[in-house]
């Protein structure tokens, strides 16, 4: 479990918070001022006690006092050991808050970014109405995306996930999502550390729900991040979260394994309508970077990717930018292959994760072209036969993960 | 955690799951075997330690250390002369305690013996005994007699070499029971001291955080007159009190009974989950390689009917092969011959009631006898135990004396010494086995790991799928009857998760309809490939194997059609 530091008064206080009916953890530093004005219009209507928690030792009113039954508590943000990596802080923080919910047995906590972006009455709303009802253990946000937007996330987060847990949900990673207490008490049961090597781990809420056959709601909401990783380049982003999501492959094998298919997300709320303000993309660079790839990184693919994939990839490499098409069976293969070489350690991890990037790029390139001219409907339909296939590909997977094969 | 307002020691490493056993694969080896770090010519804790990667690497849970205590070695560490110390050849406590710490970080936990039934005659225990008056305190640590008349019935284990279980002391002018060898001098549990100094022992080794222990010839640890001082119900009074101070002090340890006895005897020792939390299945060894031979499975399905059902939390740890000779004990005298027929051509491969072969020697080599019978440890009700070298298919040497033969140098590389040991060779503890098919250079790690087909990669998969699969260690097990008896087929259940194992023992192809009434419309996925076969009907299941094969099979339900995404 998450270790999670309280400022001395508040320890005292949460071992008697009374009956809590929700608890908002804000994971990290939220502008005071902001989290103040607009907690008490988002939660008028929760009758019962709320918590807000965020990190900081700037104390508002401590514990104790309250404006119609909202509570505000600081935390110290936890570290994450040895890792400054920007979504392992992240999931540091959301476990330190579901953490404290658990401890002051909250009958629900909504876990949300410290932008506050998620702190409007609808969103909080959507996403813990039907938690508080008890017909979902846990909502997950579908955000508003556009059709170039959340890239790594629908190429590789959603359809990954979906495919090894048999859940259908748009935005596994999320910054905002709301858990109820059974799905917090699964939550808290989680290691922060995963069992081999002690690394920080992130925390994936809708497979620690779907392990133990939880129900998983989620909702359309309006809420926009913004570009949370725009200084970091693109390698480093991918690398950290593909590794998180082959670790967690790693730890939860016995599971996914017997996981067929998949069961479609309750939804709630209605379907937003999908931005068209996309311009379009310039492909050719992102086609130069996989053809680079393929020329310099292709010992390293060798040891990942078995002849045939590295066959398809050469001739790839030899179409003009305009014609270039990487199959969906194709990526899905590659992403299995590399969760594959990632588990067996056939090559150093961060190695192994660098050489993903070109290939990533491939199928970006290949995306942008099919949904060119296409709305952001067509798009996500694009997206969806995209999860599909990782479906159909599992067989690929689980027999290889069971009976691994030297590649080449 | 607090139990009676006393905290329970757990050490950091230390399983969470208190069954963590259940699901455990166990790894037996000896420390002077495995790898020579300074060089002196015996395996170390060092050495050890810097093979934990390989143990990992192959899927091992759980290290059985065979005995590494100060010992005269006259028994291979079976006689304990300090029980609570390292033999200086191994290196010291503070050696220990690092392996240990090291071993629980990377996951693995650690199960030594405790051979609490008898000592070395050079434990100062035994030295203070006969030199101390009849009567004394002192004196009554061991079962002493003026005759060599009592405990007639009591049989002799060690057969080839000893011809009484009462040998006379000179010093004390009086006889001393023991039953095994003559140095081996038991140890007396009517004497309330007796179980208290073994008590102390445990607590220490437990202390330093050992997950496990192993009780060494645990059904002789009490005699009486007129009975064949095996199996007493002060012997079991003394097992409760060691599990009872283990369940009062220590978080999820576990004790493991070595009875080599006919399972209904070995019944008792799990008590009522108030004794051994675990115990071996003796007898269902040579069976396993008497079905083989036989190409029949009656042997193993008839001493499996024979397996009473033990307490929810035990658990039976099944093996192929170990440090001692595969023992013929419980099996009848006709059933012996044929063993020994079978299995043992030169008489050099016999001891006492056994053969003292590795696995790979006794299946001749043969790659698909080795993966069937692994096969077959993988997925029995119980924890697997590995003997160290058979991952490999090492050899033996029937040169040796006694059990030696089996207990020779891990073999890791091709180089000198196989990689066990910079020292000269006249050096070693053991020659390596160095002939032309089982020597260090045709079987090795290194070379094994280079070898995507080897022996050893085919182990670790197997492994690594087995640990997928709770149904394995936790399940229960129902036979299917086919009318070919040449095919074993097995149903394993736990909590949902189905498993079909077939098998054929049979040297060549073998056809088998299988009656799966009950699991009609259940699509069987072979589960090594994960490809599906067709769905079970209302007719036999038709299967065709061929030489050895085994087939592992998940029953699963048939894929439900899934529905468009729900509006609420």
């Amino acid at each position: 479990m998450a270790k999670t530091e309280l400022l001395p008064e508040l320890q005292r206080s949460a071992r008697e918070p009374g009956p809590v009916e929700l608890v908002i953890g804000v994971t990290g530093s939220p502008e005071m001022d902001v989290l103040r004005a607009k907690a008490p219009a988002c939660l008028q209507g929760i009758g019962a006690k709320t918590i807000v928690a965020y990190a900081g030792d700037n104390r508002m009113n401590g514990y104790g006092s309250s404006e119609d039954n909202i509570h505000f508590a600081s935390y110290a943000m936890p570290h994450a050991a040895g890792s400054s990596a920007f979504w392992i802080e992240i999931g540091a923080a959301q476990r330190a808050v579901l953490a404290l919910a658990g401890a002051w047995q909250a009958r629900a906590c909504l876990v949300i970014h410290s932008d506050l972006a998620a702190l409007d009455p609808d969103t909080i709303r959507l996403l813990t109405e039907p938690v508080l009802s008890g017909s979902s253990d846990l909502m997950m946000p579908v955000y508003q995306t556009g059709k170039y937007d959340a890239l790594i996330n629908k190429s590789l987060l959603s359809p990954f996930s979906r495919a090894l847990y048999g859940r259908r949900v748009k935005f596994p990673l999320a910054f905002d999502f709301c858990a109820g207490a059974s799905a917090l008490a699964k939550l808290n049961q989680s290691d922060l550390k995963s069992a081999n090597n002690g690394e920080p781990q992130l925390l994936w809420p809708v497979n620690a729900v779907a392990t133990s056959g939880g129900q998983i709601g989620q909702a359309a909401v309006g809420t926009r991040h913004g570009a949370q990783t725009d200084s970091m380049d693109l390698s480093a982003v991918l690398t950290e979260l593909a590794a998180a999501l082959f670790k967690e492959a790693e730890a939860c094998a016995p599971f996914w394994q017997r996981v067929r298919g998949s069961q479609p997300a309750l939804r709630y709320g209605t379907s937003m309508v999908p931005t068209e303000d996309a311009q379009p993309i310039d492909c050719r660079p992102m086609v130069e970077s996989f053809v680079l790839g393929s020329r310099n990184l292709e010992e390293v693919w060798r040891l990942v990717l078995p002849p045939a994939t590295m066959l398809e990839l050469k001739r790839l490499a030899r179409l003009d930018v305009e014609s270039f098409r990487m199959p969906d069976a194709l990526w899905a293969r590659i992403v299995y292959d590399f969760a594959l070489a990632f588990r067996m350690r056939r090559l150093s991890r961060s190695h192994l994760l660098g050489a993903l990037t070109p290939l990533y790029l491939g199928w970006v390139a290949s995306y942008a072209q099919e949904v060119g001219g296409a709305t952001t409907q067509e798009a996500n339909h694009k997206v969806e036969e995209l999860a599909r296939t990782y479906e159909e590909q599992k067989p690929y997977l689980v027999s290889r993960w069971r009976w691994p094969l030297r590649v080449s | 955690m607090a139990t009676g307002g006393r905290i329970k020691k757990k050490p950091a490493g230390s399983p969470a799951d208190p069954l963590w056993y259940k699901d455990a694969i166990f790894y037996e080896l000896h420390v002077k075997a495995f790898a020579d770090s300074n060089n002196d010519g015996i395996g170390d804790f060092n050495g050890l330690m810097g093979k934990l990667d390989y143990i990992v690497d192959l899927g091992a849970t759980c290290i059985w250390l065979l005995p590494f205590f100060p010992s005269p070695l006259r028994d291979d560490g079976y006689d304990i002369a300090d029980y609570t110390n390292v033999h200086p050849s191994y290196g010291t406590l503070a050696d220990f305690q690092q392996f240990l710490n090291v071993a629980h970080e990377r996951g693995l936990q650690v199960m030594i013996e405790l051979v609490v039934n008898h000592t070395s005659d050079q434990h100062p225990w035994f030295q203070a005994a006969r030199n101390a008056p009849l009567g004394s305190p002192e004196r009554d640590f061991y079962v002493w007699s003026d005759t060599d008349q009592l405990y007639k019935d009591a049989r002799i284990i060690f057969t080839d070499t000893e011809v009484s279980n009462w040998s006379w002391d000179p010093v004390a002018q009086a006889y001393y029971w023991h039953r095994f060898f003559s140095h081996q001098p038991d140890l007396n549990y009517d004497n309330p001291r007796v179980l208290e100094e073994v008590l102390k022992v445990l607590r220490f080794w437990l202390d330093m955080g050992v997950d496990a222990l192993r009780l060494d010839a645990v059904p002789y640890l009490v005699e009486r007159d007129g009975t064949n001082c095996e199996n007493l119900g002060e012997t079991h009074e003394a097992i409760k009190a060691m599990r009872a101070a283990i369940d009062a002090e220590y978080d999820n340890r576990m004790i493991l009974a070595e009875a080599n006895q006919p399972p209904a005897n070995v019944r008792p020792y799990f008590g009522n989950a108030d004794e051994c939390h675990m115990a071996f299945h003796f007898p269902l060894m040579p069976r396993i390689y008497m079905a083989l031979s036989q190409e029949d499975r009656q042997p193993i399905t008839e001493i499996m009917a024979q397996t009473p059902e033990i307490p929810e939390s035990c658990q039976w740890g099944l093996f192929l092969r170990n440090h001692d000779e595969l023992t013929l004990e419980m099996v009848t005298g006709d059933e012996r011959d044929y063993m020994y027929l079978a299995y043992s051509a030169d008489p050099r491969m016999r001891i006492n009631v056994g053969i003292r072969r590795r696995l790979a020697p006794l299946l001749d080599n043969n790659r698909g006898r080795i993966e069937l019978l692994n096969s077959l440890l993988f997925s029995f009700p119980g924890t697997p135990i590995l003997y160290y070298g058979d991952e490999i298919g090492m050899g033996d040497n029937i040169y040796l004396g006694d059990r030696n033969g089996v207990r020779t140098p891990m073999q890791w590389s091709s180089d000198r010494n196989a990689g066990f040991s910079r020292a000269n060779p006249a050096k070693l503890y053991s020659p390596v086995i160095m002939d032309a098919i089982w020597g260090y250079e045709a079987i090795n790690v290194e070379a094994q790991e280079a070898d995507p087909s080897s022996l050893l990669n085919w182990m670790r998969n197997m492994i690594a799928l087995r640990k997928l699969f709770r149904v394995f260690g936790r399940g229960t097990l129902r036979f299917l009857d086919p009318s070919n008896r040449k095919i074993l087929a097995y149903l394993r259940e736990y909590e949902g998760e189905q498993v079909l194992c077939v098998a054929n023992l049979s040297r060549v192809w073998q056809p088998v309809q299988l009656d799966l009434a009950g699991l009609e419309s259940l699509v069987p996925v072979e589960m090594l490939g994960y490809v599906e076969f067709p769905a079970i009907g209302k007719e036999c299941y038709p299967l065709t194997l061929g030489p050895y094969d085994f087939l592992w099979l998940e029953l699963q339900a048939a894929r439900a059609n899934d529905g468009p995404e729900q509006e609420e």
